[in-house]
């Protein structure tokens, strides 16, 4: 039911009575909607401390790169692609992992990439670096992705909780106020009248 | 004959890159193109072909040799060659690494890297390095590692140029000092895959290659030492056929040189690290 639709609603105890029941399942969507933002804020909380981490994984991710980049100006520019021909890329799954029941697209690593074929010790060296520091900037982009959707949800919770709170129940309780009023003030009327009707 | 390919060499060498020219390309104050000898490179041409443009200068310097003395063509050529190992070893890694596309040297006595980069399989990689006469032999099948592989190339560059210094008419000490230099170059080769491989396997494999590994160099990195060959060969011979060795070493670093810049100035790299990966050839 509309809240505007709440004035035009015939005074009577069963109104009363519905208009009771809607408040109260109002003012427990509140409470149960507030705690979820809390749960929530909670999680997006815990997940700030893993991207306070992206400085550090970038920091690496460059280090990494610049040595990579060393290499391949040592080896030369067809020996380094030749080289890069003998790794197998790392497989990886974009997948919608629930948090506090907010769906995230998460990247999930299937496989690593596979190096068996080289033979060089320091080839092999800086592919793990290379590996270990964009996985750690995978983490990190994980973790941001789940504080984006999570922050949209918290948005859109603080939207319906606001909406309860300033509109719905003040309205819900407006019109409680104003069906006991003309409830009582029919009651009223009505025992007048029936003790006119005795009286004569 | 002998002198006049030293005479023309000498030519060569005083148009290749000195330590000034790297520092003002590595700086970013001149570009590659407004030197004379790689005038064909375009700012706009990608990486891949400004780096193919960069080797065909040294394949070009070393046309210029070989085709001034036809006598001593063989052995000229033999030292292009070691382009075509290269390439062997680069569309070995492909074919068994079985993804991306190398970029392979533009050169191809032999077999060229056209032909070389259609083959699919490495049992057709060696087929063809055998029967266009580029390898005497092919590797053992029991080699289970790429490593073992792609040194038994190398050692067949190296014997492969002692084989052309046999058969030029080169006067008895150019022959002499070429071949110990090849000798040298076989110990550098050995040197630089004892990194990767056991002692035993790098002699079996120069074994397999027809070469004996004699003694390990000591001191600085393979391609200091191969500098330093240069350098002596360049000082006792300056008017016979060791010095177009001495001169192919400085042009092969020259062409590793321009390709790192280039490469390193496209990564974004800064002049100092760009600079401390040259091999510098003049002070």
């Amino acid at each position: 039911m509309a809240v505007s639709g709440l004035a035009f609603l015939p005074p009577s105890r069963g109104t009363l009575s519905l208009l009771k029941r809607m408040l109260e399942l109002a003012e427990r969507g509140k409470r149960v909607l507030e705690m979820q933002r809390e749960i929530l804020t909670k999680e997006a909380l815990s997940l700030l401390e893993r991207v306070k981490g992206r400085r550090e994984a970038e920091g690496r991710f460059v280090e990494a790169l610049r040595r990579v980049n060393e290499l391949r100006l040592r080896l030369g520019e067809p020996g380094f692609r030749a080289l890069s021909c003998l790794s197998r890329p790392p497989s990886v799954l974009l997948l919608p992992v629930s948090f506090q029941g907010v769906p995230c697209p998460q990247i999930r690593v299937s496989a690593p990439p596979d190096t068996s074929l080289h033979y060089d010790a320091e080839v092999l060296e800086r592919i793990g670096e290379l590996w270990g520091a964009l996985a750690a900037l995978i983490e990190v982009a994980n973790a941001e992705a789940a504080i984006r959707c999570i922050s949209e949800q918290l948005v859109r919770l603080s939207q319906i909780i606001n909406s309860l709170d300033r509109n719905v129940i003040p309205a819900l309780e407006d019109a409680i106020r104003r069906v006991e009023e003309r409830v009582a003030a029919r009651e009223l009327e009505e025992h007048v009248r029936a003790r006119r009707l005795r009286g004569a | 004959m002998e002198a006049y390919v030293a005479v023309r060499a000498h030519g060569l060498k005083s148009r290749l890159l000195k330590r000034p020219d790297y520092e003002a390309l590595a700086r970013g104050e001149r570009e590659v193109y407004e030197y004379k000898d790689y005038s064909s490179i375009a700012a706009r041409d990608p990486l891949e072909v400004k780096v193919e443009k960069v080797h065909r200068v040294y394949v070009s310097r070393i046309s210029l040799l070989a085709e001034s003395a036809p006598e001593l063509s063989e052995y000229l050529w033999a030292l292009a060659d070691k382009l075509e190992f290269e390439n062997l070893k680069l569309q070995l890694r492909r074919v068994l690494g079985g993804g991306g596309r190398p970029i392979l040297y533009p050169y191809g006595r032999h077999v060229g890297p056209v032909r070389l980069s259609e083959a699919t399989e490495e049992k057709e990689l060696w087929e063809l390095a055998l029967s266009s006469g580029l390898l005497e032999r092919v590797p053992k099948r029991e080699w289970g590692s790429l490593a073992e592989r792609e040194a038994f190339v190398d050692f067949a560059y190296v014997k492969h140029l002692a084989s052309a210094v046999q058969r030029v008419p080169a006067s008895g000490e150019s022959r002499r000092a070429l071949l110990e230099a090849a000798a040298e170059l076989c110990s550098l080769v050995a040197a630089s895959w004892s990194r990767h491989l056991s002692p035993e396997a790098v002699a079996s494999v120069a074994r397999a290659a027809g070469l004996e590994v004699k003694r390990p160099p000591r001191g600085g990195s393979p391609e200091e030492r191969l500098l330093r060959l240069a350098r002596r060969l360049e000082l006792r011979y300056p008017a016979s056929l060791p010095y177009a060795f001495a001169f192919d070493v400085y042009a092969t670093a020259e062409a590793r040189n321009v390709e790192r810049v280039i490469v390193g100035r496209s990564l974004g790299m800064g002049s100092s690290e760009i600079l401390a990966s040259l091999l510098l050839t003049s002070p």
